[in-house]
């Protein structure tokens, strides 16, 4: 069901009045075009129809941000882990011993 | 393709091993390391790459993506000869797993009450444990795309599976993190 905007979503998103649904009739395509287009694996055509639809949907839009805080997340966030000292060295001695 | 077995000279080998396999050596032992989860195994499994990439030398084209080139093999002795050694638990049915989620259709009502602001007091440790504590297929596809950039392509050629696969793994993948990510925002207070 649709559910008109508040003042305040119009605020943000400079929408015109009614034309802000809340809840996405179409979820569960939005959400895969969602992934391709935050992966770069969307065409031209998929970014284009998506970027519109999250203008007025305020449904979509949140997956949108959540998915890229995720995605931000995860590259922020997640430990690098050093390469052993020896383990170049040790690779190249083994190929050394085969040749 | 016939494969030629001289097609390289020593002098060559060489060069490509030092420029276009070790450059990649971080990569690699990060992914090892995130698949096994102990520092001599993820050593032990890059070495084992890497030896295998200088035997099996000929069959890499110069020009082609060295790195995909190299994580196929990492993965494939990794399943091969590693994860019977390792502590890693049994390989996860990745047919069951997928079957599973696509007709429970986890998708994103379930997840929908995560917002941003409870991701931002997220530290490393609840964003790696909800990452390791991902079966090893989905943490992957996380990893190999998220972590190291790889594109769905390279991903299908890495992992020997279609795209289409590589597609809908990482949806459920992303949907299951996102379940975690919830599970801590939730006892840090976040409603």
């Amino acid at each position: 069901m649709a559910i008109l905007n508040t003042r305040w979503l119009k605020n943000i998103l400079g929408a015109k009045n009614g034309d802000i649904i809340e809840k996405c009739s179409e979820s569960e395509e939005c959400s895969q075009l969602l992934q391709l287009v935050l992966d770069g694996e969307a065409t031209r055509e998929q970014e284009d129809k998506f970027f519109k639809h999250i203008d007025t949907c305020m449904h979509c839009l949140n997956g949108y941000e959540l998915e890229k805080s995720i995605r931000k997340l995860i590259k922020s966030k997640i430990k690098k882990q050093t390469v052993p000292a020896d383990l170049v060295d040790s690779i190249k001695m083994k190929i050394r011993q085969t040749v | 393709m016939p494969e030629d077995k001289n097609k390289y000279t020593q002098e060559e080998k060489e060069r490509i091993f030092e420029k276009e396999f070790l450059p990649h050596i971080d990569s690699m032992y990060n992914f090892a390391y995130r698949i096994t989860f102990d520092e001599d195994d993820a050593k032990d499994l890059v070495q084992e790459t890497y030896l295998k990439a200088y035997r099996f030398i000929e069959s890499f084209q110069q020009g082609t993506n060295a790195k995909a080139w190299l994580f196929r093999i990492l993965k494939n002795s990794f399943i091969n000869d590693f994860r019977k050694k390792s502590k890693e638990p049994a390989k996860v049915d990745y047919q069951d797993v997928e079957t599973f989620y696509n007709s429970e259709d986890v998708d994103d009502q379930r997840t929908s009450d995560l917002r941003v602001d409870a991701l931002k007091d997220m530290i490393g440790d609840e964003v790696s444990n909800a990452l390791n504590s991902l079966a090893i297929d989905f943490r992957t596809v996380i990893i190999l795309c998220d972590l190291e950039g790889f594109t769905y392509e390279e991903m299908a050629k890495i992992l020997d599976i279609p795209i289409g696969t590589v597609r809908s793994r990482l949806h459920r993948a992303r949907n299951l993190l996102k379940e975690k990510l919830k599970g801590y925002a939730i006892s840090m207070g976040y409603k």
